[in-house]
């Protein structure tokens, strides 16, 4: 548990009083010596007025003498006034020396002094008077106060001036230790800090311990239940302690209040969540799944809802053996509403396509229905159109929709035309239809707004011009649809960036193909051959397929059915589109071409070995050869592409 | 198919027309086998449309008979179709063709 607020407060506060504690010890030091000084000042006074006094009564001419009685007036005064020592010394101011005459120590005195006081008579001794002593020594000053300090302590010395019977002027020191009192002082004012601080250290730590109990650990023990409550889901939260009648009995019980209001509004919302999810699958259930549509046309869609469901629509129905419908259509606004309008108009658009109505038709008629009961205006953009398959041509009718794109050899037209306003707003609002002819491997792209509105990192639109480039680029060798291609191509656009709107694409492909039943005899080649010759493929594709065709099925004669007892079955399919696909499928013996490794050319004597050499002819001709065994049918695929590389 | 036979000083030349494929190859067969006491033998493809492995598999027994009796083979006039399976399956280095 961290206790950051008990720590913070407390320690700086701690070493802030410790600061003012020393000021305040210093102020009391220097307080308290002054105060003592000056009563040692005033005592000393009082002493050399005393021993001037006296000195005065000495009635004698006799230095000797004089000093003698000198000596027992300051053994007296030692003894009565508590004085250290009282020396007489006479200074010689021109050769800067003194010499001692009397020094009369206290019998209390604790220093060692006999061996010093010998030297002190001795004879002069070297010695620079101070600026106070030649006040005194010259009487300018009566007394000076002066503080020594020798090897053994500091000591206070009042200096007086005394005039010996022969006339010359000697200066009287009056010393008191002082050593004592500072010693005496520091004691008092250490007990004193040290009890401060003593009881300033106990009153922090009672404190931290009253902050860390009653704040940083209910601070605490909050911080981890919203980080638990959070991470755990919402789930198993278990309540705050709501008894305690300070700050945080308050806070605990608004979290407790808060944490349950959060838990039933997150499980409301998951509860809409799931219905949402269950909208969404209904809706995307309403949608034509994408599979291989065979009507003379191959169909791919695609839709990425920008939220979990979404207001865009496709759809693709076949009316009948020719008749291909393909429709496209983008509801306003997004989200729930949008959705359920999108189904209403989904399911009108098929119901009236399913009557064999044109485009025009399908869209009168969806129009009038979605007016009649629109009370929200909402209102939907659409594009139907109808391939028929025999006679090659699309016939279409716009509702405001986005324009969309025929791809023919790799060159892109925009559908343009039988544009009419958006459906849902106004009753009889009329429709008019084109028609347009799309051979083998032309492909119509349908999309809605989404594809151009898609935002890369910069907000950036992806715009009608990328999506022109992409669709004139696109090469059915890339091995994937164009809808891929393009859904690929928005993918690394938006680079993981939020869209805003649903992605809906889809594309029509027209196709011929035929498929005819052979049986495995060399002859029935002949109506391979007719089938290819009399197709639409380009020419130049016609002997190279022709001769791709009867490798394979020769080969298949020859091995498919040579333990086969019941009914043999061989179809021959030719596909075009953007591309050509020849097939066969048989029931024969299980045999996947692609596994075995095609001889390798460099070292093969094709003179020995004319076995191999139909499959090398047929792979070298197609662009790609697919297998696969399904439903108890061998099934090869041999893919060319008719554009030029 | 259609195959034009004609023998001039000991050489033997047949002018193909057509497609040489598995319906048809076996026509050729039928000649190798008739071929005999020639020096040469001279495959015209000038008219041939098209051949398959089936086609090669004769052109090759062809080649072989040739040898066992020691004759030249040669194959002239091959179109860029036909000269292109030689070509996809190495057989244009098996043999003497010239193309059209």
């Amino acid at each position: 548990m961290k206790s950051v607020i008990a720590r913070k407060t407390i320690i700086p506060v701690f070493f802030l009083f410790l600061i003012l504690t020393g000021l305040l010890c210093l102020f009391n030091y220097t307080y308290v010596s002054n105060l003592i000084k000056g009563e040692r000042k005033n005592e000393l006074g009082q002493i050399s007025d005393y021993i001037i006094e006296r000195t005065e009564e000495f009635d004698t001419s006799d230095d000797t003498m004089f000093i003698n009685k000198f000596n027992e007036l300051s053994y007296s005064v030692c003894s009565s006034f508590d004085v250290d020592y009282i020396c007489m010394f006479e200074p010689d101011t021109e050769k800067d020396t003194l010499t001692y005459k009397s020094i009369v120590y206290s019998p209390s005195y604790k220093s060692d002094t006999s061996g010093t006081a010998d030297l002190f008579f001795n004879g002069p001794l070297n010695y620079a008077l101070r600026e106070e002593e030649i006040k005194v020594l010259k009487g300018t000053e009566k007394i000076s106060f002066v503080t020594y300090q020798n090897k053994y302590d500091i000591s206070l010395s009042g200096l007086i001036c005394v005039e010996l019977p022969s006339g010359s002027r000697t200066l009287v020191s009056i010393e008191k230790e002082f050593n004592a009192i500072s010693e005496q002082v520091n004691r008092i004012i250490r007990i004193q800090a040290e009890f401060i601080i003593a009881v300033f250290l106990l009153t922090c730590i009672l404190f931290y311990i009253v902050i860390r109990k009653y704040v940083s650990k209910p601070a605490g023990i909050v911080s981890n239940a919203m980080n638990n409550f959070v991470s755990n889901g919402h789930r198993n939260f278990t309540k705050m302690d709501e008894t305690g009648n300070d700050e945080f009995g308050l806070i605990n019980k608004s979290f407790n209040k808060m944490a349950e209001e959060l838990d039933a509004y997150v499980e409301n919302l998951s509860q809409q969540k799931a219905e949402i999810d269950v909208a969404s699958k209904i809706q995307i259930g309403l949608l034509p799944e994408e599979k291989n549509l065979y009507n003379g046309c191959r169909i791919r869609a695609f839709m990425k809802p920008a939220r979990n469901i979404g207001g865009d629509l496709y759809d693709y129905l076949e009316l009948d053996e020719e008749n291909t419908l393909v429709t496209i259509a983008d509801v306003s606004g997004k989200g729930v509403s949008a959705a359920v309008f999108m189904a209403a108009t989904l399911i009108i658009l098929r119901q009236f396509a399913r009557l064999k109505m044109s485009p025009q038709e399908i869209l009168i008629n969806t129009n009038n229905e979605l007016a009649k009961k629109n009370p929200l205006m909402l209102f939907v953009t659409a594009f139907v159109g109808i391939y028929n398959s025999r006679e090659k041509k699309l016939t279409y009718s716009n509702a405001g929709h986005n324009n969309p794109y025929l791809i023919s050899n790799g060159k892109i037209k925009t559908l343009d035309n039988a544009r009419g306003t958006v459906m849902g707003l106004f009753d009889d609002e009329q429709y008019i239809e084109e028609t347009v002819n799309m051979n083998p491997g032309d492909t119509l792209f349908l999309y809605t707004d989404g594809v151009n509105e898609a935002v890369n990192n910069n907000k950036e639109f992806f715009g009608i011009d990328r999506l022109e480039k992409f669709l004139s680029t696109y090469s059915p060798r890339n091995g994937i649809s164009l809808i891929k291609y393009i859904a690929n191509k928005l993918s690394e656009y938006s680079n993981g960036t939020e869209q805003n709107d649903d992605i809906t694409m889809l594309s029509l492909t027209a196709e011929d193909q035929t498929i005819i039943n052979l049986k495995p005899e060399n002859t029935d080649f002949n109506k391979i051959k007719d089938t290819i010759l009399s197709s639409s493929i380009p020419d130049k594709f016609k002997l190279k397929l022709c001769l791709a065709a009867e490798e394979i099925f020769v080969n298949i004669c020859s091995y498919a059915f040579e333990k086969s007892t019941g009914e043999k079955i061989l179809t021959f399919g030719l596909k075009t589109s953007d591309r050509i696909e020849v097939s066969f499928e048989d029931n024969g013996i299980p045999y996947n071409p692609t596994e075995n490794d095609l001889t390798d050319i460099e070292t093969y004597d094709a003179e020995e070995q004319t076995g191999g050499l139909g499959k090398i002819i047929a792979f070298g001709i197609a662009d790609s050869v697919r297998y696969e065994f399904k439903d108890g049918k061998n099934k090869l695929k041999l893919i060319k592409y008719t554009e030029t590389e | 198919m259609t195959i034009n036979k004609s023998i001039e000083n000991n050489i033997l030349t047949l002018k193909l027309e057509g497609w040489l494929d598995t319906t048809t190859s076996e026509d050729l067969g039928k000649e190798i086998e008739k071929c005999e006491n020639v020096s040469s033998i001279i495959l015209d493809f000038d008219k041939l449309e098209y051949i398959s492995s089936a086609g090669l598999r004769q052109v090759v027994a062809f080649s072989k008979k040739a040898k066992s009796i020691n004759a030249d083979f040669a194959i002239i006039n091959a179109g860029f179709e036909v000269m292109s399976v030689f070509q996809l399956t190495q057989l244009d280095k098996k043999f003497k063709i010239s193309t059209k």
